[in-house]
């Protein structure tokens, strides 16, 4: 009653307005009642009612077509007798139930001990001998069942769990990355090591506010209790082979994220060239918008970072990057080579009105002489493009497209001499990729996608390979993966805890 | 007694000069023909592909300079030609282009720097990627102060829509060009650009000329006038061969102690006819070699 009172309160404002406007509408309706009646069109209306009548009558007699849920299939024989072992033990642990957290990692040894017997009753399969994703997968459902479970049934629970959560988004807040990562990561570590600790630890952070020992005996019955029927139920599912199925799903999932336009991991395109070789102008030719400042004079500004969905095929971030210059003042040799080590794909503009290349030439085989000497590493594919081909000789004479097997054109004899020096000069084994850069003259951006296109396999085994490596190389980014995927099942589980 | 001396010291200098050249022998290209003439000696200096063949083509009518195409480096060794040909008047040597993939200048440079008299720099207008070069140049003239031509050159390259060259040749050299409206807006930022980055360099101040000899646009020998007036002015100016060849001699008399008003100004009067004589025989063989240009 007292419920209903408030509801009212709260909602009194909003029906008192709603009543109010619906008033004008009511006496409408019986008003045009009374005309019709007076009007003599009452049959009229007895037989649109009768008609709408059957209507809706039809409507809800009609067979309900929709493919009813197929009941899950929770019920072979093993597993039926698996959850009678689970049942008798949750009742048994339930009367004696654990007073600190080692107790509860026997009582989880044992779950899985009971479980693996009867679904193996000649080889013992040790939970350690599961993969880590499946392990994982299932610390993860425990603690979400755990904490769902006890959500419902403890009520004092769900504080904590806020706390919990709060708490990290407090200490991500406070301390950038370092706090959270430090806790995840022992937590990954700890899985590794010993999944069935893992699972408990896991189970204690849902009622870790208050101590094991200190809960009241019913609490605890019923915390036990929970305990055991959830770690079974994981325990059954784990035995019976059900997560490397729901793993499989899993990686399936997350192969399709990476390829689809969200994915976590963008190919990195890096620009590169002399001082006024034609880098934003590609840029802006691959943006097919101008977003990047272009100028006859030299940029100093930092590099610029765009991110495009080329051709609606694959996420990529171009790097317009600073020109070559032989001012070594600008550093800008160093810092190119740096760039172009964390690149996925490498555009190399030459312009070809410019034969001082030594510049080209020494970075270049700088960048490729790091990767020689790091045979782990994966030297990007480099694509080269030979700009400024409309000032080749003669240079007043501009009437693309040029055939370059066409010997009697001279412009089309010098554009496909120079692809063969530049290409030779720079070392490439491909030829380059003639091009016009400047917006009157802009010519052959397909081809330069296509090329794009060509490498993108390659360059994105070298982002998913750079990722990787800089995972291994820093706890750091696992975590921060993990503690993405974290982020989204808290999301996930939050609305579930408040029902 | 003092003739003597003089040989002995001109052989002294010889042998130096031939250790001198041994030493680099082995690293260098050697250099056809090294002994000075006595005449003025133009350095043609400039990344590869800024045109410094296409200029002295230009400027000799040598048929047998061999200019580029643009898009790979074309001189690869120094070359000399002279002017006229049997008894020169003036020397050009044209050297191998700076930043070409895989050629270290640095000797080279040594080497040219004792031949020149004027320096000209080569620059392509549309590549302001200048720093190496003149960090080579301020080098050099840190050694020794050399006069300096700045030659910008494929103006074309900066044109915007009209693919013509601005009409009269109104380049002055000076900062009145990069507020010449005449002038595409590009081509002037790209100069000024190119002109700022000698602010500061050593020595007297370079004079700036601008030219296009590309063989597209008409005419094809665009500001050679300017380059050749620039050159001839440094020339009488700085270079006096004549009396270098008796340098001594003159040392020897600026130490005598009876100088009269008469003699100094009997002196400048000489000179002055020197450099007239030098003006008119260089003009006329400039502007008549040009003539037979093809």
């Amino acid at each position: 009653m007292s419920s209903l009172l408030e509801l009212a309160r709260l909602f009194a404002r909003p029906l008192l307005i709603a009543i109010l406007l619906s008033i004008p509408t009511i006496i409408l309706i019986a008003l045009g009642i009374l005309w019709l009646v007076e009007n003599e069109h009452s049959e009229t209306m007895l037989l649109s009612l009768a008609i709408f009548s059957l209507i809706i009558w039809w409507i809800v007699k009609l067979p309900n077509n929709v493919a009813q849920p197929p009941v899950l299939d929770r019920g072979s024989s093993l597993d039926q007798r698996a959850r009678g072992q689970i049942r008798r033990l949750a009742d048994e642990s339930a009367l004696k139930p654990p007073r600190d957290l080692s107790g509860f990692i026997r009582l989880a040894e044992r779950i899985f001990d009971e479980t693996s017997r009867i679904f193996h009753p000649t080889t013992r399969v040790s939970a350690l001998e599961f993969t880590i994703p499946e392990v994982l997968l299932a610390t993860h459902d425990i603690s979400d069942r755990v904490r769902a479970r006890l959500l419902a049934e403890l009520p004092a629970s769900d504080v904590v769990t806020l706390r919990q959560v709060k708490e990290l988004y407090d200490l991500f807040s406070r301390n950038g990355w370092v706090l959270p990562l430090v806790v995840l990561g022992t937590r990954i570590f700890r899985l590794v090591a010993n999944p069935l600790a893992a699972l408990v630890e896991e189970f204690r952070g849902v009622v870790r506010d208050k101590a094991v020992s200190a809960i009241s005996n019913a609490a605890l019955e019923t915390t036990t209790r929970i305990f055991v029927q959830e770690v079974g139920e994981i325990a059954v599912d784990l035995y019976a082979g059900r997560y490397r199925h729901k793993r499989e799903v899993v990686v399936k999932q997350l192969n399709e994220n990476a390829f689809s336009s969200e994915a976590l991991i963008p190919i990195r395109v890096l620009v590169a060239g002399q001082v006024n070789c034609g880098k934003s102008s590609l840029t802006n030719a691959l943006l097919r918008v101008v977003k990047s400042p272009v100028s006859e004079l030299p940029s100093t500004g930092p590099q610029r970072e765009f991110r495009i969905d080329l051709r609606s095929q694959f996420d990529i971030v171009i790097c317009d990057s600073v020109g070559l210059s032989s001012d070594s003042t600008t550093k800008s040799k160093e810092s190119l080579i740096t760039n172009a080590i964390q690149s996925d794909l490498i555009i190399w503009i030459a312009k070809a009105t410019q034969p001082s290349r030594s510049l080209d030439l020494e970075t270049l085989r700088a960048i490729r002489a790091h990767f020689n000497a790091n045979p782990g590493l994966r030297q990007p594919p480099m694509i080269l493009v030979l700009s400024h081909i409309d000032q080749l000789s003669p240079a007043s004479e501009w009437a693309p497209p040029y055939d370059l097997n066409d010997a009697g054109r001279r412009k089309s004899v010098n554009i496909k001499d120079a692809i063969q020096v530049v290409s030779k000069t720079l070392e490439f084994c491909d030829p380059a990729i003639p091009m016009s850069l400047q917006r009157s003259t802009l010519y052959n951006v397909a081809a330069l996608v296509d090329a794009i296109e060509i490498s993108a396999d390659d360059a994105r085994a070298i982002a998913l390979d750079r990722a990787l490596r800089a995972s291994k190389l820093s706890v750091g980014r696992i975590v921060g993966q993990v503690l993405r995927g974290a982020g989204t099942l808290v999301e996930k589980s939050m609305p579930r805890t408040n029902n | 007694m003092f003739q003597r001396f003089t040989l002995k010291v001109s052989n002294i200098v010889d042998k130096l000069r031939s250790l001198g050249r041994e030493e680099h022998a082995e690293d260098m290209v050697p250099f056809p023909t090294p002994k000075r003439l006595g005449v003025p000696t133009i350095w043609l200096l400039g990344k590869t592909g800024s045109g410094k063949t296409a200029i002295i083509k230009s400027l000799t009518g040598n048929l047998e300079a061999v200019i580029g195409s643009g898009y790979q480096p074309t001189t690869r060794e120094a070359t000399v030609y002279d002017l006229p040909k049997s008894n020169p008047k003036i020397r050009f040597i044209d050297t191998r282009g700076l930043g070409e993939a895989d050629y270290d200048h640095s000797k080279d440079l040594r080497w040219h720097e004792q031949e020149a008299d004027v320096i000209m720099l080569v620059m392509r207008v549309s590549d302001l990627d200048q720093a190496d070069v003149i960090a080579a140049v301020d080098a050099v003239r840190s050694r020794k102060p050399i006069p300096l031509i700045i030659v910008q050159t494929c103006l074309h390259e900066c044109y915007e829509d009209n693919k013509s060259h601005p009409i009269g040749y109104p380049f002055l050299g000076d900062d009145k060009d990069l507020r010449n409206p005449a002038l595409p807006r590009k081509l002037r930022s790209s100069i000024g650009y190119q002109r700022q980055q000698f602010d500061g360099i050593k020595g007297a101040s370079p004079i700036f000329v601008a030219v296009d000899l590309c063989e597209d646009y008409k005419p094809t020998d665009y500001g050679r006038d300017a380059l050749v007036n620039a050159l001839l002015g440094l020339l009488v100016e700085h270079a006096q061969p004549a009396e270098r060849a008796s340098a001594l001699g003159s040392r020897l008399r600026h130490l005598w102690p009876f100088k009269s008003q008469n003699s100094a100004r009997r002196q400048e009067a000489r000179r002055a006819k020197k450099r007239a004589d030098l003006t008119s025989t260089l003009r006329e063989m400039f502007f008549s070699e040009a003539g037979e240009k093809p």
